[in-house]
């Protein structure tokens, strides 16, 4: 996803972009219907206007040091890569850190600023007084329309953007009713939450950490190693040191960011954007200007 | 005619794009730059900027596990 922000701005494309909409788009619609089925229930958050905010340009600026988002550093040590893989070591001890540990007054701080609008009513549709399904048609059969029509160049190697969208939506779907039927509170794809539950359950042996989210954190680098086994890509690959200690930081500046925010890019701009969540859209708003303000400040002015 | 070559193995992205956008400025049009890359993202990224701009996307080597070489041929100043 931090490809897909980032390439509108710096190579003016919006193939991955429209694999993410697309994703979001059968995403929501799924599990809103699930919803009408009793199979789930909802619960959005409060909107922490002032945390989704600050967390989210925060994340966006760690992401963009660390070379990728949390969820695509965690798949990247499936393909063998060393820099991903200390990303996702200084994301779980910050993230750790900033749930409940040192930086945790600083989250509190930042999420104790908030709007009331009432239990469950923090979405786009509940402030715009609309019917949700209302709200879904408006916002995504204009854009159904303009990813059936819009065309990109097909990829190198892997899916299209059609195929990804389709196949991450439909997965991030399955992700709500699994986490459901796990007995783990209803919500989808998330890293941000379950990184700190992996570091609190390996430092004090509490299995009560041990939920969904944390196998499927533990789920997502197995699975891109099969596949990349499977397509001849595993190989490990290291940055050099300079780079090395970049993606270190970015990685920890994500984990704060993540918490701050009330999860990561997945949590919130692909799960809970899902939910209709205000405070989701405002962290996705300001989680993209973090990578655009990132990309240019650390990567395209120096380059210039 | 000039062939270059550009290895940014190592590099994080978007380093492998802005590496590649700095060599570009420098090439004169009908020169050719041969870029290493060992991220599949970098690979994607750099060869649809190389399509959407107007250059001409020569090939794609698989030159081993996770590593590949993109040929490209500067066609817009």
């Amino acid at each position: 996803m931090y490809t897909a922000f980032r390439d509108i701005l710096l190579i003016k494309d919006l193939t991955l972009f429209k694999a993410y909409i697309l994703a979001l788009a059968i995403q929501t619609v799924l599990i809103h219907l699930l919803e009408e089925f009793g199979l789930l229930s909802f619960s959005v958050p409060p909107f922490y206007w002032l945390s989704a905010m600050v967390g989210g340009f925060v994340f966006g600026w760690g992401m963009t040091l660390a070379g990728g988002c949390s969820s695509s550093s965690y798949y990247r040590v499936g393909e063998g890569m060393v820099g991903s893989f200390v990303v996702v070591v200084m994301f779980i001890i910050a993230a750790a850190a900033t749930s409940g540990g040192a930086l945790m007054p600083l989250a509190v701080m930042l999420r104790s600023v908030r709007i009331d609008i009432g239990e469950n009513s923090a979405t786009i549709a509940h402030v715009l007084g609309l019917n949700p399904w209302l709200l879904m048609l408006f916002l995504f059969l204009p854009l159904a329309v303009w990813l059936y029509r819009s065309h990109s160049s097909p990829p190198q190697r892997g899916w299209t953007w059609k195929r990804t969208g389709v196949v991450l939506g439909l997965v991030a779907a399955l992700a709500w009713l699994a986490s459901a039927w796990s007995g783990d509170f209803h919500y989808g794809l998330r890293m941000t939450g379950p990184s700190a539950s992996l570091l609190f359950y390996l430092a004090n042996g509490d299995s009560n950490h041990l939920n969904w989210g944390v196998f499927e954190i533990i789920g997502v680098p197995l699975g891109a190693f099969l596949a990349a086994q499977w397509s001849h890509e595993f190989q490990w690959r290291a940055p050099k040191p300079r780079r090395l200690m970049q993606q270190a930081l970015g990685g920890a500046i994500m984990g704060v960011g993540a918490v701050i925010a009330g999860g990561c890019n997945i949590g919130n701009s692909l799960t809970g954007l899902g939910l209709l969540s205000l405070t989701s859209l405002v962290t996705t708003v300001f989680l993209i200007l973090g990578t655009w303000s990132g990309t240019y400040l650390f990567f395209v002015r120096r380059a210039q | 005619m000039a062939i270059k070559t550009l290895d940014v193995r190592g590099e994080i992205c978007p380093d492998p794009l802005t590496l590649t956008l700095k060599e570009m400025q420098g090439l004169a049009v009908g020169d050719v730059l041969k870029i290493i890359v060992d991220s599949p993202m970098a690979l994607e990224t750099i060869s649809r900027w190389a399509q959407n701009v107007g250059n001409r996307l020569v090939c794609v080597t698989e030159l081993g596990a996770g590593q590949w070489e993109i040929t490209i041929e500067k066609l817009v100043a």
